[in-house]
């Protein structure tokens, strides 16, 4: 042992003790480093795995399932409030995915991964399937029977996907408004099978008596875009929707939605533009032109 | 020293495959792994050959920078542009592309890109013809009426799919630039999910914005009108294999080398887009709690202070001793500073 003196006294003093090495002290350091590099990496990308105990039920009623076993993949806003997003296997081992809001109603199914580039089925047949699917599956189905069914096979143009899309959308008797309480049904035309199931059914809670009329609303509606090129009237509707348009979690306001087109140019270019007007006060809420 | 050693060793480890994520071309990196190119615009007014105002639109480029950040969180490089209109530049962007993505104004024959003065100049086929497109794979054109008529031979979404992509989605009629833009994020939201074919990827955001209601009761409108081309399923989701062994020792080591690169790059991004979304969401939480505790403790105040006053005014203007009291004081006052 060696001693050093203290200069200031007599006694010596005990020199300081060596350092002892720690053998496992950078061992140590580099194991809690990748455990916390770890933790976060696993904290960035993992994804929770479904339960049979935690299917919603609204999924159970709709697949008729209640083995399925799914998992929640996220979660959107609309203009309507929340939803929950999950997706599963069905028993013939098609993917779905589904949607269900904060009250617990599916608002939207979709099978996944289908072909649908060859039509091999009629549209009587898919209507029959989609009106058969309807009055099974959506919650208020009364008014159906009551309103037009707008009907389309995609992929007419060369597009390779084929669906029979079926909509009904409930219109105000006296008004005419288009109100929130519609219904898609998409029938893949290969298949024949339900890909894609789109529910809105909410309660209207404001009047559905316009203050400005079509006319009016029109005239605002010219007055937003410049004099030339001239423009037309391409589309005009009374609808229920919420505003601040296109945003989520809004208010219902009742709103006039024109939408005005001038002619193509040369190059085939066309300008136009889409005007939200709203029905009781005529202010101009949104101009939403054409990209 | 060894500790030193030990910390600079794995500080390399982990940091120099980021070298690459920085500098694509540097000869540290074998970059690009998987590239894909961003087309926005950022002019609201364009303006024609005589400089005349062409049209109004929206600038696209906040959507592009929006989804170039969701495609670069998933293992490929992004090469954003906005108004790129010179052939050396979009020949070097579209070099070695996997994914096209187009968000702007658009017809069936031609993509409207415009120049730095928000002139309009055309991208047709004729320009798409000379440059090297023979790795994409995917082209999306979030434009008006691009894939109007898909047996036109000067289509510009037919030219896309000619040039051997495996699937291209445009849209049939004239598209509005919110409804447009609103989608394009949604649908890149869905494209990199796991076993998520593109054309479902699309489906999803179509239907997503029908929850809106916006054109819920107008059948093939907007976002309802997709043109699909291409049958063979696309996956755009990247997962890097194991490297194969097999093919000798350089290979496999090139091949893991990318693939720690890939991981770290995603690593990183992942982590900086949920610590930015965390972070919003706690400061907007702060900023909401001061808003309110402020409006609370203004409005007490407020309150307390009015009955306060009321109390003195009740108690004093209204008796009538009171009132003398004052009256005499105050001309007390007036002799008092007049002397």
């Amino acid at each position: 042992m060696t001693k050093r003196q203290n200069p200031n006294s007599n006694y010596y003093v005990s020199a300081r003790p060596k350092q002892q090495k720690r053998p496992f002290g950078c061992l140590v350091r580099v194991l809690i480093a990748i455990f916390v590099i770890g933790a976060i990496y696993f904290w960035v990308t993992y994804k929770p795995s479904g339960r049979a105990i935690d299917l919603s039920p609204a999924i159970a009623n709709f697949t008729g399932e209640p083995n399925m076993q799914i998992i929640q993949t996220g979660s959107e806003q609309t203009a309507y409030g929340s939803i929950t997003q999950y997706s599963g296997k069905l028993s013939n081992g098609d993917t779905a995915y589904f949607d269900v809001d904060s009250k617990g109603n599916l608002k939207g199914f979709f099978r996944g991964n289908q072909p649908s580039s060859d039509v091999l089925i009629s549209i009587e047949q898919a209507r029959k399937i989609a009106l058969d699917f309807a009055s099974a599956h959506y919650p208020d189905s009364s008014w159906l029977q009551s309103v037009q069914i707008n009907e389309n096979l995609t992929g007419t143009n060369g597009s390779s996907n084929r669906f029979y899309t079926f909509m009904w959308v409930n219109q105000d008797p006296n008004s005419g408004a288009y109100l929130p309480q519609t219904l898609k049904i998409e029938i893949n035309a290969q298949t024949g099978q339900v890909d894609s199931y789109l529910a809105v059914n909410e309660p209207v809670t404001i009047s559905t008596v316009p203050a400005i009329n079509q006319e009016k609303a029109t005239e605002i509606a010219f007055k937003t875009l410049p004099s030339t090129p001239e423009f037309k009237v391409a589309e005009i509707s009374l609808l229920v929707t919420t505003v601040p348009i296109y945003e989520n979690n809004g208010q219902q306001a009742l709103v006039w939605r024109i939408t005005l087109v001038a002619k193509p140019d040369e190059t085939g270019y066309v300008t136009g533009a889409t005007i939200f007007v709203n029905a009781q006060t005529g202010e101009v809420l949104l101009i939403d032109p054409f990209v | 020293m060894k500790r030193n050693i030990v910390m600079s060793a794995l500080l390399v480890i982990f940091l120099f495959p980021s070298l690459g994520f920085i500098k694509p071309s540097s000869p540290l990196s074998t970059a690009p792994i998987h590239k894909s190119v961003v087309w926005g615009f950022n002019c609201k007014t364009w303006y024609d050959e005589n400089s005349q105002t062409f049209l109004y639109t929206f600038n696209t480029y906040s959507t592009a920078q929006n989804t170039s950040s969701i495609i670069r969180q998933h293992g490929y490089t992004v090469d954003i542009q906005k108004n790129p209109t010179k052939l050396d530049i979009i020949r070097s962007s579209f070099d070695g592309a996997e994914i096209f993505f187009y968000i702007g104004h658009g017809a069936p024959t031609a993509l409207a890109l415009s120049d730095e003065n928000c002139k309009f100049v055309g991208f047709s086929k004729d320009t798409l013809s000379k440059v090297n497109t023979s790795n994409l794979r995917f082209v999306l054109l979030s434009a008006c009426e691009t894939g109007k008529d898909t047996n036109d031979p000067n289509g510009i979404l037919r030219a896309f799919k000619d040039t051997g992509a495996t699937k291209v989605i445009g849209f049939n009629r004239s598209m509005n630039a919110l409804a447009i833009k609103q989608w394009s994020e949604k649908f890149w939201k869905y494209a990199f999910q796991d076993d998520m074919e593109v054309s479902d990827a699309a489906h999803r955001a179509t239907n997503e914005m029908a929850q809106n209601g916006i054109y819920s009761n107008v059948l093939g409108w907007n976002t309802d009108s997709l043109v699909i081309l291409g049958t063979d399923p696309l996956y755009l989701g990247y997962k890097p294999s194991f490297p194969d062994f097999s093919q000798g020792w350089e290979l496999f080591l090139q091949d893991l080398w990318n693939n720690i690169q890939t991981q770290v790059q995603q690593f990183a991004n992942q982590l900086l887009e949920k610590f930015n979304a965390w972070w919003a969401d706690e400061w907007s939480k702060i900023q909401k709690s001061i808003t309110e505790w402020l409006q609370d403790e203004f409005s007490k105040w407020l309150e307390q202070f009015i009955k306060e006053l009321e109390k003195i005014i009740s108690q004093t203007c209204f008796q009538p001793v009171s009132m003398l009291f004052i009256f005499a004081g105050v001309l007390a006052y007036q002799k008092r500073h007049r002397h």
